[in-house]
C-alpha cells in the first residue's frame, strides 16, 4: 500500500520555497464547500471519561483540530482489509494441516495462532472510533502540535522553525475517501510526526501554511 | 568566486607509495598463494640452506614457459595497476573547493566545498603508518560517511595541506557571515550579485584583502598541535576502563562459563566458548586501539581529537555542531571515578561502527570532566552550570539541585531509580538525569531542542505517570525522562517549547539571516549570553 500512494514532499528552505511558490500544486476546491459552510466535518467528542484522559494528558489544554468524519470508516476499511489478509495467510498452516500435507504445526497451534490474531483484529476495530478521537492537531504560536494514540498516548510539539520539510502523501484508498496525511520532518529522524485523516484541501492548507511558517521562524539545526 | 591564484589550481598527485599503502594486505595475499610451498617449508622446520635451495630450483624447473608467461604477466598487471590507480589519482584544491579525481577505466570526480567541509580528520591505517603516510579524510554535514578521500599524502604535507585547507575554510565562513549579516541589515531582497555583496562585506569588515589565504583567526596560523590538551587518555587506561566497563564484563562471565565447562563437564570441554571468547578479545582490543592515546585539544574551530594505537586518527569537531552532550558512568568505573562523554551532532547515526564519532571523551576523570565542560556546556554564569555542580546533579538522586525527580507511585516500575530520574534546567540549558548502575546525565541547551513530547501507555496512565521525551538530532546520547508524574511532565513539556521558542529568537537575532551557516564560534559567545540574562 505505501508504494502505490502518491506523495509529495515540500522542503522547508528559502530557496527552494522561493522557486515553488507558484501555482504548482494548488489542490482544486470544490467549490466553497471547504470548512466554511456551516456543516462541522470534523469528529466530535468522545465520552467524557475518554476526554478527560485526553485532557490530562494534553499540556496545554487546547482546542484540537480533530480528524474528518470520514477518517473512522477509512481506519475501518484499512484494518479489516490488512486483518482478512494476514489471517488468511496465518490459516495456510491450518488448511495444511488439516488436509494431511504437513505434519509439523500442530492443529491447536494452527488453530490458536490465527484466532488470536483475529481477536486482535476484532479489538483492534472496536477500538478504531478512540484512536480516530485520539488523533489531532493544534496550532499554536511557535509550534504546532500533534496527539495520536488510544492507548499509547503521545502529545508531541514540533516548533516551526525546526521543520525541515512537509510531506502530503495520500494513498489509494485514502484518495476514495477524499482523504490526505500530512508527515513532518525535523532534522532529528526521531521525530514522528502525522496528521493523519484530513481532507486533501486541509492537507494542501497546512502544506502551504507550515512551510510559510517554517520560512519565517527557521532556525534550521 | 574569488581569484584563483595559479597554484591552486594545479593537479597534484598524491605519494608514489600509496598503492602499497593501499592494496598491502592483497599483495600479501597474492605472495602468500606463490609463495605457500616455501612458507610452509619453513613451518615444518625444513629452513636449511639445501632445502630452500632444491625448492626454488624444483620451482623454477617445474615451470614451463606458458606459465613463465602467465606469471611474469600477473606481475605486470599487478604493477601497472598499481601504477596507474596511483597515476590517475589526482587532487586539486581551489579557492573554496577540494577536488578529488580518481580511475582510470571507472573515473570518478569528487568535489567538497570547503565551506561545507565539517572536519577533516588525518587518518593513518598501520601500513600507511609505517611506510610515513597519512590520508586526509573530510566529513561533509548531513553525511554518515567520509565526503571525499585522500589516500595518500607524507604525514608532513597532509596536516600542512588540512592546516591550509582548514583556514581557508574558516576565511570563507567569515566572509560569508560577513557578508550575508550586511545584506540582512541592509536590504535582503536584492538576492542577485552575491559576488558584491561578499565583496563589500569584506570591506566593510575591513579585513585584508589576501585572497583565499586570509585567516581570520589568528591562532589557527600557528599549529595547534603543540597546544597542551583538555585531556589524554593513554593506553594503561584505556585497557583498564575496557575491562572495567561492558565489555570485560562479560570476558569475565565467559570466561568464568568456559572454566566451569571444563572443570564439571570435561567431555564437552570449554572449547565451545573459544569462539566467544576470541570475539570479546576482538572487541576489547578494537576499543582499546582506538581509546588508547587519546588526546582531546581544544582550537580555534572547535575541539581536536587523536586517537589510536596501530593506526592514528585525527578528528575535529565544530563546536556548534553539538546538539546534546551526555556523560555516563559504568557500575565499574565508579572505582576510580572515571566519565566518559558522548555527544549528538547532526549527521551522526547510531550504528557501533561510528562510536568514536559520538564520543567526546571516551575515560576520563572527574579532572578531565572539569576541563571540557566549560567549552561545551555553558557555565552558570552565563545561564548554564558549572562542572561541579553537573558532576554532583550527575551523582546525586531525590529533588536537590533543582531536580524534578520521579513520585513515589513509580517504584512500581523502577524500584531503584525512582528518585534518579529527573529533570533539571538553567537559563539555558535543560538537565535530564536517569540510570541507576549507569548513571547518565544529558545536557542539551534550549536553542537545541528539536521537538519535545509527551508519552503515556495504559500501565503508566494508571499510575498517574509519563514519560517527557526531546527529540534531538543524531546519536545515543537519551533525551527523555521516564515515569515522571503526569503534571510535571505537562509542566516541563509547556515550559520547555516556550524555552526552546525563546533560546531560538534570540539565537535568530544574534545570526540574522544565516540560520543554517554552522556557528564556527563557541556556542558561548558574550552578546548572545548578554541577551539571555
Amino acid at each position: 500500500m505505501p508504494g502505490t500512494g502518491e506523495t509529495e514532499k515540500h522542503s522547508v528552505s528559502p530557496h527552494e520555497h522561493s522557486t515553488d511558490n507558484g501555482p504548482k500544486e494548488e489542490v482544486d476546491r470544490p467549490g466553497s464547500d471547504t470548512s466554511g459552510s456551516a456543516r462541522r466535518r470534523h469528529l466530535g467528542p468522545g465520552s467524557p471519561r475518554f476526554e478527560r484522559t485526553l485532557r490530562e494528558l494534553d499540556p496545554w489544554s487546547t482546542e484540537w483540530v480533530r480528524p474528518d468524519t470520514r477518517y473512522p470508516k477509512l481506519l475501518l476499511v484499512n484494518e479489516i482489509i490488512w486483518g482478512a489478509v494476514v489471517t488468511a495467510a496465518l490459516c495456510i498452516p491450518l488448511v495444511m494441516v488439516s488436509l494431511g500435507w504437513w505434519n509439523w504445526p500442530w492443529l491447536w497451534l494452527a488453530i490458536a495462532v490465527p484466532a488470536a490474531y483475529a481477536v486482535g483484529v476484532v479489538i483492534s476495530v472496536a477500538l478504531v472510533p478512540r484512536r480516530a478521537r485520539a488523533r489531532g492537531y493544534s496550532e499554536r504560536d511557535d509550534d504546532l502540535l500533534i496527539r495520536h494514540g488510544a492507548m499509547w498516548h503521545k502529545v508531541n510539539a514540533i516548533p516551526y522553525g525546526r521543520l525541515q520539510t512537509v510531506e502530503v502523501s495520500v494513498g489509494p484508498l485514502e484518495r476514495r475517501f477524499g482523504l490526505a496525511k500530512v508527515e513532518l520532518h525535523t532534522a532529528s529522524s526521531s521525530t514522528d510526526a502525522k496528521i493523519e485523516g484530513i481532507t486533501a484541501e486541509e492537507a494542501a492548507r497546512l502544506r502551504h501554511e507550515l512551510t510559510e511558517r517554517g520560512d519565517n521562524r527557521l532556525a534550521g539545526l | 568566486m574569488d581569484s584563483q591564484t595559479p597554484d591552486t589550481q594545479r593537479w597534484r598527485r598524491v605519494h608514489p607509495l600509496s598503492p602499497l599503502a593501499r592494496f598491502w594486505f592483497a599483495i600479501l595475499i597474492a605472495l602468500f598463494a606463490v609463495g605457500r610451498n616455501f612458507i610452509e617449508d619453513i613451518f615444518e622446520g625444513k629452513t636449511d640452506a639445501e632445502s630452500l635451495r632444491n625448492n626454488v630450483v624444483d620451482f623454477l624447473t617445474s615451470l614451463n614457459i606458458l606459465a613463465w608467461l602467465g606469471l611474469t604477466l600477473l606481475i605486470v598487471v599487478v604493477l601497472g595497476g598499481m601504477f596507474l590507480n596511483w597515476w590517475f589519482t589526482r587532487f586539486t584544491v581551489t579557492a573554496d573547493s577540494v577536488r578529488v579525481r580518481q580511475g582510470w577505466l571507472f573515473r570518478t570526480d569528487k568535489q567538497a566545498r570547503l565551506d561545507r567541509v565539517q572536519s577533516i580528520e588525518i587518518f593513518q591505517p598501520f601500513m600507511a603508518r609505517l611506510v610515513g603516510l597519512a590520508e586526509l579524510r573530510f566529513d561533509v554535514a548531513d553525511s554518515g560517511d567520509a565526503a571525499l578521500h585522500l589516500q595518500y599524502l607524507r604525514k608532513k604535507d597532509a596536516e600542512a595541506l588540512r592546516e591550509q585547507l582548514l583556514g581557508r575554510r574558516n576565511a570563507i565562513r567569515a566572509e560569508e557571515s560577513a557578508s550575508t549579516s550586511l545584506g540582512a541589515e541592509a536590504n535582503s531582497a536584492q538576492s542577485a550579485g552575491a559576488d558584491q555583496d561578499s565583496d563589500s562585506g569584506r570591506h566593510a569588515a575591513g579585513r585584508p584583502q589576501a585572497g583565499p589565504e586570509v585567516k581570520p583567526h589568528p591562532e589557527s596560523e600557528t599549529s595547534d598541535m603543540n597546544e597542551a590538551p583538555l585531556a589524554s587518555v593513554g593506553p594503561g587506561r584505556a585497557i583498564v576502563s575496557t575491562l572495567l566497563g561492558g565489555t570485560g564484563l562479560w570476558f569475565l562471565v565467559v570466561l568464568c562459563g568456559s572454566l566451569a565447562f571444563g572443570l564439571f563437564l570435561p567431555e564437552v570441554g570449554g572449547f565451545v566458548f573459544v569462539p566467544a571468547i576470541l570475539s570479546l578479545v576482538g572487541g576489547v582490543w578494537s576499543s582499546v586501539n582506538t581509546g588508547a592515546n587519546f588526546t582531546l585539544t581544544r582550537t580555534c574551530d572547535g575541539f581536536r581529537m587523536r586517537y589510536g594505537l596501530t593506526s592514528t586518527r585525527t578528528r575535529t569537531l565544530p563546536l556548534g555542531r553539538i546538539q546534546a552532550v551526555g556523560i555516563d558512568q559504568p557500575l565499574l568505573w565508579r572505582i576510580p571515578g572515571w566519565f566518559r562523554v558522548r555527544i549528538n551532532s547532526a549527521g551522526l547515526g547510531t550504528s557501533s561502527s561510528e562510536e568514536q564519532h559520538r564520543t567526546l571523551l571516551p575515560v576520563g576523570t572527574g579532572q578531565d570532566l572539569m576541563n571540557i565542560l566549560p567549552h561545551v556546556v555553558e557555565t552558570s554564569e552565563d545561564g548554564g552550570v558549572d562542572g561541579y555542580r553537573l558532576r554532583s546533579a550527575l551523582e546525586g538522586s531525590g529533588p536537590e539541585n533543582g531536580f524534578v525527580v520521579a513520585p513515589r507511585r513509580s517504584r512500581w516500575l523502577d524500584p531503584f531509580n525512582y528518585r534518579r530520574n529527573g529533570y533539571a534546567t538553567t537559563p539555558d540549558l535543560l538537565l535530564l538525569r536517569g540510570g541507576w548502575l549507569r548513571r547518565r546525565l544529558s545536557v542539551v541547551p534550549h536553542e537545541r531542542t528539536q521537538s519535545v513530547a509527551l508519552e503515556s501507555g495504559p500501565l503508566l496512565r494508571r499510575l498517574g505517570l509519563a514519560t517527557a521525551r526531546l527529540d534531538s538530532v543524531g546519536g545515543e546520547v537519551s533525551t527523555k525522562v521516564e515515569h515522571l508524574a503526569t503534571e510535571d511532565v505537562r509542566e516541563m513539556i509547556r515550559e520547555q517549547a516556550a524555552r526552546a521558542a525563546f533560546a531560538r529568537r534570540i539565537s535568530a537575532d544574534t545570526t540574522p539571516g544565516t540560520p543554517t551557516a554552522p556557528r564556527t564560534d563557541t556556542s558561548l559567545t558574550p552578546s548572545e549570553d548578554s541577551a539571555t540574562s
